[in-house]
């Protein structure tokens, strides 16, 4: 898998969790799958279409979405409730356009589906049979996988 | 006898009206706190870019703030489709994509200023600021 399609996501989950948690995330070792992959308990997955088709899902315990919704938002919520849903939805997205805008100024030409939210420890298996590449990374709040999938389209 | 909301010499600014385009409800309501910030008031919201268009020639805002990435119809699209009707509309831009093709194409569609999701909401304020200070 080309890593110059990869470090721009890994480097946008850096800058967007530092910059919405005021703190630095640490990005463990990177290590190769193949799908299907087990679900933590949330995971948001955006589809990439454009020079190059796959997916990016990111995946964490429930808790761990709640926690990063409750700083998110400045509030306290116990569960997986539609605010934490649609809070984690947005800090993905906010991580997919930074990643995307980095791709974009290196000449690449993507464009993103909208975020889907699973609840539940599903195992997911989107119809791209492609190795992926995850990404794990440690914050205060629990752990984020990031699970890259793409190639190009020829 | 003193008027409310008036002081001597002095006249209660005016309370700027928002349209807040955004298919997030977290990010609706993040932008509405720096509306509340600089004394505007949200007059309305969209989740589409459609709603958007609809909700701006009912409420007729002062300023819209709107995203890119939505459902049904995109933040430009409908940027492009409100400057059609009205060439004095006031459209700010918000989005987490802020590469130079995309901000250039915003502003070349009309849009006042350009905001990149993660915002500080001081420096999103001092931006809608900058944009409100043309119509006084």
């Amino acid at each position: 898998m080309r890593l110059d399609y990869i470090e721009p996501f890994i480097e946008a989950t850096n800058c967007i969790l530092e910059d919405v948690f005021k703190m630095p995330a640490r990005k463990g070792k990177l290590t190769l799958h193949s799908e299907p992959v087990t679900s933590k308990g949330l995971v948001v997955v955006i589809g990439l279409t454009g020079d190059v088709e796959g997916r990016v899902i990111f995946d964490m315990e429930p808790e761990t979405a709640v926690k990063m919704a409750c700083i998110m938002n400045q509030s306290k919520f116990d569960s997986v409730q539609p605010v934490v849903v649609d809070s984690i939805a947005e800090l993905i997205n906010m991580v997919m356009g930074k990643a995307l805008t980095i791709l974009n100024d290196k000449g690449f030409s993507f464009k993103l589906t909208p975020p889907m939210v699973f609840t539940g420890n599903a195992v997911i298996n989107t119809t791209i049979r492609l190795e992926t590449l995850v990404v794990p990374f440690t914050t205060d709040y629990g752990e984020l996988l990031i699970n890259v999938a793409v190639r190009p389209v020829v | 006898m003193q008027q409310k909301g008036i002081r001597r010499g002095m006249e209660t600014p005016p309370q700027y009206k928002f349209l807040i385009v955004d298919d997030s409800v977290f990010a609706r309501k993040n932008m509405g706190k720096v509306v509340e910030m600089i004394g505007g008031v949200v007059a309305g919201e969209a989740t589409t870019g459609r709603e958007a268009i609809d909700q701006y020639f009912k409420l007729k805002p002062d300023v819209v703030v709107m995203d890119v990435s939505m459902p049904e119809m995109e933040g430009l699209e409908a940027l492009s489709k409100i400057k059609e009707q009205d060439k004095d509309a006031r459209v700010i831009i918000v989005s987490s994509l802020g590469y130079e093709e995309l901000v250039k194409k915003a502003l070349s569609l009309g849009a006042k200023h350009f905001i990149a999701k993660p915002f500080q909401p001081d420096k999103a304020a001092e931006i809608i600021r900058f944009v409100l200070k043309e119509i006084k």
